[in-house]
């Protein structure tokens, strides 16, 4: 191997940190052999590193205090659920108007009092921003799973989630209408339209309903009930893939 | 199943563990104690509105070093440079070194007044390769610059110290 004439200071440090790649540390070593001055140009670049950290730790003591931090998240359910139905609350009434004006019907219908409409009034306030950087671990999603799971009080398994055709999952949190838990879970879809899954509890009188397709808020909506609980799909504009995914999901809640 | 902390959990209870080396940091960033207190508290109060942005299971204290030096880069930066307050002297700060003897507190003092006496970019860098111990490659994730950078970073930074604060035992060379 022949050395390299000149080595920078950059990759000297690197070798001093023992952070220089194999091939420079190689490099390096050969040609200390050959020139006593890279030895000179190394002292010249040695510190007390141990010195160095020993100054560094004594600022530790000089900290002050941590400051006191909230114990719970500052936009709790409570105040998230209350500030965005008062903006749902807004954008709905600026939708009624321009349905008075150009005659929009069911396509962009304001919700109603039933928890369908809530939920799609809730989502219409996201943006594929909203979603963009939620990034959610394996075990996070366990957890958030978990939590939905015990407040609905019907097992949602993750593998019924996490792999649904065209949907990425971001979310899942609990939400609540008239004393029972909605819980809502988020997505992303491939083309970037936030996709929420909404499932509520229809009590003793529910009784089942096949897959079927709507628009509200002009996005796509689709639902079915099933065993004491009813689903709804919103989002985007691609009704079908709606439809295959609920079809998915019907087969393994 | 056990259940995993969330990241709410992780980054509210690891915060008051962490702010010592985070206002650390901050005082090498900014240049005086002051500074370093604001710069520090907000960005743990920026760190809980993320938290959700990190992910439980990977270092807490990079996550948080990294919201430290981007929020003093991007916001905090600018304003303290135009009111030109500089660095404040080492001897202001109460510096208290671990060691008993008041000789290596003094060598302490010196080898800090040093450091911070640096240029702002590689004192940050000597901070997190030789006071936080980091790698090169763990550093230029928090600093968010290539690691070539790094690497020349703490070069001219060992250039400008070496004359002070050499090795006391023979390295070998």
């Amino acid at each position: 191997m022949t050395p390299r004439p000149e080595f920078g200071d950059d990759v000297l440090t690197a070798y001093l940190d023992d952070e220089a790649s194999d091939r420079d540390r190689a490099e390096i070593d050969a040609a200390r052999r050959l020139d006593p001055t890279l030895d000179d140009r190394l002292r010249r670049l040695e510190i007390d590193r141990a010195a160095i950290g020993a100054a560094f730790d004594g600022l530790l003591n000089a900290a002050p205090a941590a400051p006191d931090l909230p114990s719970i998240p500052k936009r709790g359910f409570v105040a998230d659920l209350v500030d965005r139905r008062a903006v749902a609350a807004a954008l709905i009434g600026g939708i009624l108007t321009a349905g008075g004006l150009f005659g929009a019907s069911r396509f962009l219908a304001p919700p109603s009092g039933n928890w369908q409409d809530q939920a799609v009034a809730y989502h219409a306030l996201y943006v594929t921003q909203t979603l963009t950087d939620v990034q959610t671990s394996p075990v996070d999603t366990e957890v958030q799973l978990r939590r939905v799971s015990d407040a609905l009080g019907k097992e949602i398994p993750a593998s019924s989630i996490t792999g649904l055709a065209g949907l990425s999952f971001k979310r899942a949190q609990v939400l609540g209408f008239e004393g029972r838990p909605l819980i809502q879970i988020a997505f992303l879809a491939d083309q970037g339209a936030p996709v929420a899954l909404c499932i509520y509890p229809s009590g003793q009188s529910g009784v089942d309903m096949g897959v079927s397709g709507d628009w509200a808020m002009a996005m796509a909506t689709v639902e079915w009930a099933r065993a004491g609980f009813q689903y709804l799909l919103v989002g985007g504009r691609d009704q079908e893939h709606l439809r295959r995914v609920a079809q998915e999901l019907s087969a393994t809640l | 199943m056990a259940r995993s902390k969330g990241s709410w959990d992780t980054v509210r209870e690891g915060i008051p563990t962490l702010y010592p080396r985070l206002w650390r940091l901050c005082l090498v960033l900014s240049g005086t104690p002051d500074r370093a207190a604001d710069l520090a508290q907000a960005v743990c109060l920026r760190a809980l509105e993320r938290h959700h942005q990190f992910q439980p299971g990977t270092a807490l204290d990079s996550w948080v070093f990294r919201i430290a030096q981007r929020m003093w880069l991007n916001e905090v930066r600018s304003d303290a440079v135009r009111k030109g307050s500089g660095l404040a002297p080492v001897e202001e700060i109460d510096l208290v070194d671990p060691r008993p003897d008041p000789e290596s507190n003094l060598f302490s003092r010196e080898v800090l007044s040093k450091v911070m006496s640096l240029p702002e970019a590689q004192r940050v860098a000597v901070l997190l390769v030789y006071g936080e111990g980091y790698s090169y490659r763990e550093a230029s994730m928090i600093l968010d610059i290539p690691i070539g950078t790094v690497m020349s970073r703490l070069a001219a930074a060992r250039a400008k110290l070496a004359d002070g604060i050499k090795p006391q035992e023979d390295s070998g060379l």
